[in-house]
């Protein structure tokens, strides 16, 4: 325990230095209009290192805030006397075409996407590095894909696929999209997801290392125990590890999978 | 293992032995004044390219071949060879060879284009041929010049005009540079000594080196900086420039904003552009 609190300490320490390194350079905000600003749109965001952040307003355009960072080049400022100018070049492209915006975010440095779409939006996010997606306020159908950073989805409407490895998802809807699946899967976080109270579906829940909560009634139908011959003589009794049930009456299947998090599913008051 | 270490070493004696070694060197001088721009396309040897007054250019190369027997030589004494040619005002000199073309653009842009792919040195045990120009140019200082090298030092002293200096597996050095300058290498150092500083844009390129351009004092510029791995470094005060951010519609899309990955900094009150691009390497703007 001694030695899991020093390894936490050092990487806490780690991470601070990195981001008083990684200092925040510059912002630039781009309005982008819809090709048909009546109709549905979708965003989509490829960005490498850095987060992205989206939230649901009322106006009709898409606007992007880009905020870059300088490389972690050392604290020094000078080498042999001379000035050290950052390398904060960003190479970024954004491109509107049949009401969908696609982004693309550098390969070289980090650079943070905060970003307004109409509140009626699909959204198609990934990230990687330093890569925290947040959604808030926003109806559509969601595609995040995350690897290093968490996913937290606020007062949200729609149908949701989310996959990360190393942060929790949490999501609160406040509806949801009928007879569509869902599918929230970590490695290393929680998976923390509150619905309305009103919500049917078929639920599939797993953690390796940790618990599963809910206060939601379940009407558990999980596989029993199979016994499957062997080609070569006896037997193996398979044991599903996936917690299956219905709340409400049943419907779409919705799938949470954690390693080493705890699967919390929550009923919104 | 001594043994065979030392027949080994007996073959390789024996092996150098048998080859055929000529060397050769030949001198050519022009008038130069009426030139549009004076070009050298070497590919293996140095080039070291020193200013001089007047109006007449001295062009001095000294051929070293080598061949496995004594007719290849003879054979490749004739094919291989410097050549020159004449096109719309530009003065060409460039490297005749049976496995090599050159070929020179209507914009009067130039590079060798392989026949086969033992286009330079052969060294298939049928064909052991070595190849090797190294080439002293002496010319009028205000003469726009493009030199290459693809292997071995370039090194340009003392010119005026416009120069357009490339190499591949080496660096390239220039001093005392009076004109604007475009400077690529690929495996090398990109170094620049100015005379004066520029008034017209420059552009500096690398993959695998440092750029270092060194600067008058009183250096005005904008200047764009890229490299994927390496940092910026300058003895002038900068301040940082906007990103630059081009806006365009078409091929479907309605709007379309880019960046590219340039790092931009005005010296003092900006002037010339000045543009570097590596992408191991460092940038240093140096003064003198």
């Amino acid at each position: 325990m001694l030695y899991r609190n020093r390894l936490l300490v050092l990487l806490f320490l780690l991470s601070a230095a990195s981001l008083a390194l990684a200092q925040k350079q510059s912002s630039e905000v781009f309005e982008i209009p819809l090709s048909d600003p009546n109709a549905p749109g979708k965003l989509r965001v490829d960005l490498h290192d850095g987060s992205i952040t989206v939230e649901g307003y009322s106006g009709k355009d898409v606007i992007l805030s880009l905020v870059t960072y300088g490389r972690n080049e050392g604290s020094s400022t000078s080498k042999n006397g001379l000035k050290r100018i950052p390398n904060v070049g960003s190479g970024f492209e954004i491109v509107e075409a049949d009401n969908v915006v696609m982004v693309q975010g550098s390969r070289k440095s980090r650079m943070d996407f905060i970003i307004k779409v109409p509140w009626e939006f699909s959204l198609y996010l990934g990230a990687h590095h330093n890569g925290d997606i947040k959604v808030n306020n926003v109806k559509g159908e969601f595609e995040l894909d995350s690897h290093h950073g968490g996913i937290k989805l606020t007062d949200i409407e729609g149908a949701v696929v989310a996959d990360t490895h190393h942060g929790a998802i949490v999501a609160n809807f406040k509806s949801i999209q009928s007879n569509t699946p869902m599918a929230f899967s970590t490695y290393h976080g929680d998976v923390d997801i509150t619905f309305p109270a009103s919500t049917n579906a078929t639920v599939k829940m797993r953690s390796e290392k940790g618990d599963i909560y809910t206060d939601f009634d379940l009407q558990l139908n999980t596989p029993k125990p199979k016994t499957v011959p062997m080609a070569k003589g006896g037997s193996r009794i398979e044991v599903s590890q996936w917690i299956q049930s219905d709340i409400g009456s049943g419907g779409p299947s919705f799938m949470f999978t954690t390693h080493h998090g705890d699967v919390i599913l929550r009923k919104a008051d | 293992m001594r043994a065979l270490l030392l027949w080994i070493s007996c073959l390789c004696t024996i092996g150098n032995c048998m080859a055929q070694q000529f060397e050769d060197q030949a001198s050519f001088q022009m008038d130069v004044s009426q030139l549009e721009r004076f070009h050298l396309y070497n590919r293996r040897g140095a080039v070291t390219v020193k200013a001089t007054n007047g109006k007449t250019a001295t062009l001095k190369v000294k051929r070293s071949l080598t061949a496995k027997s004594s007719s290849r030589l003879e054979e490749i004494k004739k094919e291989i060879y410097l050549d020159s040619m004449r096109k719309d005002g530009h003065l060409v000199f460039f490297i005749q060879h049976p496995n090599l073309k050159l070929k020179f653009d209507d914009d009067h842009t130039a590079g060798y284009e392989s026949i086969n792919q033992n286009w330079w040195n052969s060294n298939s045990g049928k064909d052991q041929v070595k190849v090797r120009f190294t080439i002293t140019l002496e010319i009028p200082a205000q003469t726009d010049l493009t030199v290459r090298n693809h292997e071995h030092p370039l090194i340009i002293d003392g010119m005026k005009g416009d120069l357009k200096a490339a190499n591949h597996h080496d660096g390239v050095v220039v001093k005392n540079q009076g004109g604007s300058a475009d400077v690529h290498s690929h495996h090398g150092d990109v170094e620049v000594f100015y005379a004066k500083n520029p008034s017209r844009a420059c552009h500096y390129d690398t993959h695998h080196g440092d750029i270092r351009v060194h600067y008058q004092k009183g250096l005005a510029a904008d200047a764009s900086m890229y490299s994927y791995h390496g940092s910026f470094y300058s003895a002038f005060d900068w301040s940082p420039s906007p990103m630059k951010v081009s806006k365009q519609s078409g091929k479907g899309a309605k709007y379309r904003v880019s960046s590219k990955s340039e790092t931009n900094v005005k010296i003092s009150s900006g002037g010339p552009a000045q543009s570097f691009r590596t992408h191991h390497g460092d940038i240093y703007l140096l003064d003198q």
